[in-house]
């Protein structure tokens, strides 16, 4: 067959772009030498000099390598196959059959954006990772490519008659954009928890060197009349409230840094997602390979009315975290525009959803309990048994809470269209997948739900698991029956 | 097609779990051996320290009194679990799909449809080989959820259901190339 794209080389500004990331790596792996050698028992006039040695032999080292790693690279498309060479003593040649590629990104960091340069990442669903990546090619070049690369793939599974170029200026009205005042308004209903934990692990260290200091006797000392009790107390109000302004700004940071730009564009067959401020990346989820369609909201995102909505991919056990689409701040109607795209409906909407048995409550709340107890036992043998006993109970309660309201939310649907289950706990929590895509399905019992006739459903896809649990084992068994015989009479391509 | 629609859900074809094939006996002690090496070693440690110090026999054989009853009760533990576990393992096959039960305490039956399978491997370790036995490992796209892994069964047995199930993977492909 033909060459689609001939063998070639990357775009020759992929040298600056190749000698940077292998300086990273460098600094990265001779970090701890490097240092040991700066802040070794030398005097220190030599430093200076050390230094300077030090960071040409480093850039030289990476100059080198990134030559070597620019002449020694290529890439091709030929008899339907995408094939990258690399490396100049241990060569590595890994050949991708297109209808295997899962999904082609870009990617971009600063360096790439200097020299205004993509880094392609290609996907595949193979268990084993073959992955391919492209360090720097020019956008253009990129485009190409990846229409190449996806449209033979449709060709293969369906006849799309559509030539690459009409492919390509087919642009639409986004169906999400976020302003900057969006992502600000989405950074502050991100969940703050890490944020804090990050804070809250840097100021306890602070607040112990504080301590070593005596900062906190003088403190003491500034409070009129106060006892050490109420000096703490002020200390560690004033400290919940750092945080918490400190997590929140993080959050921000990090939404802004992350989604900056952020668009979700509808185009003829596909998703385009893109997004990042210092790092920018664009995703392609063609409708094909999209396996699970599915939103969450949080308590504060849920008074704000706002979603996280997810397209997950199939993908490689190495790539599955990547593999899914994530965009946040998405009102209903931009779940409902997706879904519409991907032909996701509830087809039976005047069908009421299923809840799951009761038992769900009587098993989890029988297993905190028992827990709980156990956690008092070994908890009373400690000096601290007052103050293990206080949080076992509020965090049994935390947890028991929590289970009554999983159990309500818990509801699920099968039909011959889709498999949906509801969920969440204090959030809300959807996902919709296709029934026909469905590639195994699994029923669990564990000893408990043996003995009342229960077991768990378990349904997985290319993109992950959906699981129903405590059901009544006869209708576990015949919903997997069920959802076998809408899997093994399909004959569209599932991904 | 497959978008006439099933109106009637007791008309499908239902999976009778209880038709399984179990594994192969046998595989018990390639688990045994392969999870027992660990006590061996530990044993023959013991013995050593008991030989050496002969002298002292009862002395050190009391100070090591309760570290080995706590060894042979995790020892029956792993015999019996071993056990159990290939006593509840078994696969099944039917005309468009292959099963795997597994599990004594939790116990999982999943199965997975021809058409949603990407490749199938056989696989014999040194233990197996001596008792005839391999590995039928079937791969699923994406994570390794899905995958099954049918231990303890015949190698010729393996072999045969692996180019049974290609076979049918292969003219599923083709019937819905050709549509």
């Amino acid at each position: 067959m033909s060459q689609i794209i001939p063998r070639q080389r990357q775009s020759p500004y992929a040298i600056l772009v190749l000698t940077s990331r292998l300086l990273q790596s460098l600094v990265k792996q001779a970090g701890f030498i490097i240092i040991i050698i700066l802040f070794g028992g030398k005097r220190s006039q030599d430093k200076g000099a050390d230094a300077i040695f030090i960071t040409i032999g480093l850039v030289v080292l990476s100059i080198i390598r990134g030559l070597i790693a620019y002449f020694r690279s290529y890439y091709s498309v030929q008899d339907d196959q995408f094939i990258v060479e690399k490396g100049l003593l241990r060569t590595s040649k890994v050949t991708i059959p297109l209808d295997r590629i899962q999904a082609v990104d870009f990617d971009q960091t600063p360096v790439h954006k200097l020299v205004n340069l993509v880094k392609v990442n290609i996907t595949t669903a193979g268990s084993d990772g073959s992955e391919a990546n492209i360090e720097a090619i020019t956008l253009d070049k990129a485009t190409a490519l990846r229409e190449v690369l996806l449209s033979q793939v449709a060709s293969k599974n369906q006849d799309s008659s559509v030539g690459f170029a009409e492919l390509s200026t087919i642009d639409q009205e986004p169906i999400i954009t976020l302003s900057f005042l969006d992502i600000l308004k989405v950074g502050f209903v991100e969940n703050h928890i890490n944020s804090a934990l990050i804070i809250f692990a840097f100021l306890a260290s602070l607040f112990g060197q504080i301590q070593d200091v005596g900062l906190l006797d003088k403190l003491r000392q500034y409070i009129p009349d106060a006892s050490a009790l109420a000096a703490d107390i002020t200390a560690i109000g004033a400290m919940v409230v750092v945080i918490a302004i400190l997590s929140i700004l993080i959050s921000l940071v990090k939404t802004a840094l992350l989604y900056f730009n952020l668009k979700l564009l509808r185009q003829k067959d596909s998703f385009r997602l893109s997004h990042g401020l210092l790092n920018t990346r664009q995703f392609t989820a063609k409708d094909s390979k999209i396996q699970v369609l599915g939103w969450e909201r949080t308590w504060l995102q849920s008074a704000f009315n706002y979603s996280t909505m997810f397209l997950k991919q199939a993908s490689s056990r190495s790539v599955s975290a990547k593999k899914r689409l994530s965009i946040p701040g998405c009102r209903e109607r931009h779940i409902q525009a997706v879904a519409e795209d991907l032909d996701y409906q509830d087809s039976s909407s005047h069908l009421p959803w299923s809840l799951t048995s009761k038992y769900y409550i009587r098993y989890h709340l029988r297993n905190l309990i028992v827990f709980i107890i156990l956690l008092l036992a070994l908890g009373s043998f400690s000096p601290f048994a007052i103050y293990i006993s206080i949080a076992a109970v509020l965090f049994g309660i935390y947890r028991g809470v929590g289970i009554i309201k999983r159990q309500r939310k818990l509801a699920y649907k099968i039909d011959e269209d889709h498999i949906q289950l509801k969920g969440g706990t204090f959030g809300h929590r959807y996902d919709v997948a296709k029934s026909y895509k469905v590639q195994a399905v699994s029923v669990v019992a564990s000893l408990y739900q043996r003995r009342r006739g229960l077991a768990n459903l378990v349904v997985s896809t290319a993109a992950g698991d959906i699981k129903i649990p405590m059901l009544e084992r006869s209708l576990a068994d015949k919903l997997r029956d069920q959802l076998l015989y809408y899997a093994e009479v399909s004959h569209q391509p599932w991904m | 097609m497959w978008n006439n629609s099933v109106k009637n859900i007791e008309d499908l074809p239902s999976l009778e779990v209880s038709d399984y094939i179990p594994i192969q006996r046998s595989y018990i002690i390639v688990l045994l051996v392969r999870r027992l090496l660990f006590f061996v070693i530990i044993g023959l440690v013991a013995v050593g320290t008991l030989i050496s110090s002969i002298g002292n026999v009862i002395a050190i054989f009391s100070t090591l009194l309760l570290p080995l009853i706590a060894l042979g009760v995790l020892l029956v533990a792993v015999v019996l679990f071993s056990y159990q576990s290939v006593r509840h393992q078994g696969y099944l096959l039917r005309d468009k799909d292959v099963s795997h039960q597994k599990g004594w305490i939790n116990r999982t039956f999943t199965t997975v449809p021809f058409n949603r399978i990407q490749h199938v491997e056989v696989t014999q370790g040194l233990i197996e080989r001596w008792f005839n036995l391999a590995s039928l490992k079937i791969f699923t796209a994406g994570g390794n959820s899905s995958d099954l892994n049918i231990p303890g069964v015949k190698k010729e047995d393996a072999e045969r259901i692996k180019s049974y199930l290609l076979k049918q993977v292969s003219s599923i492909t083709h019937s819905s190339e050709e549509e």
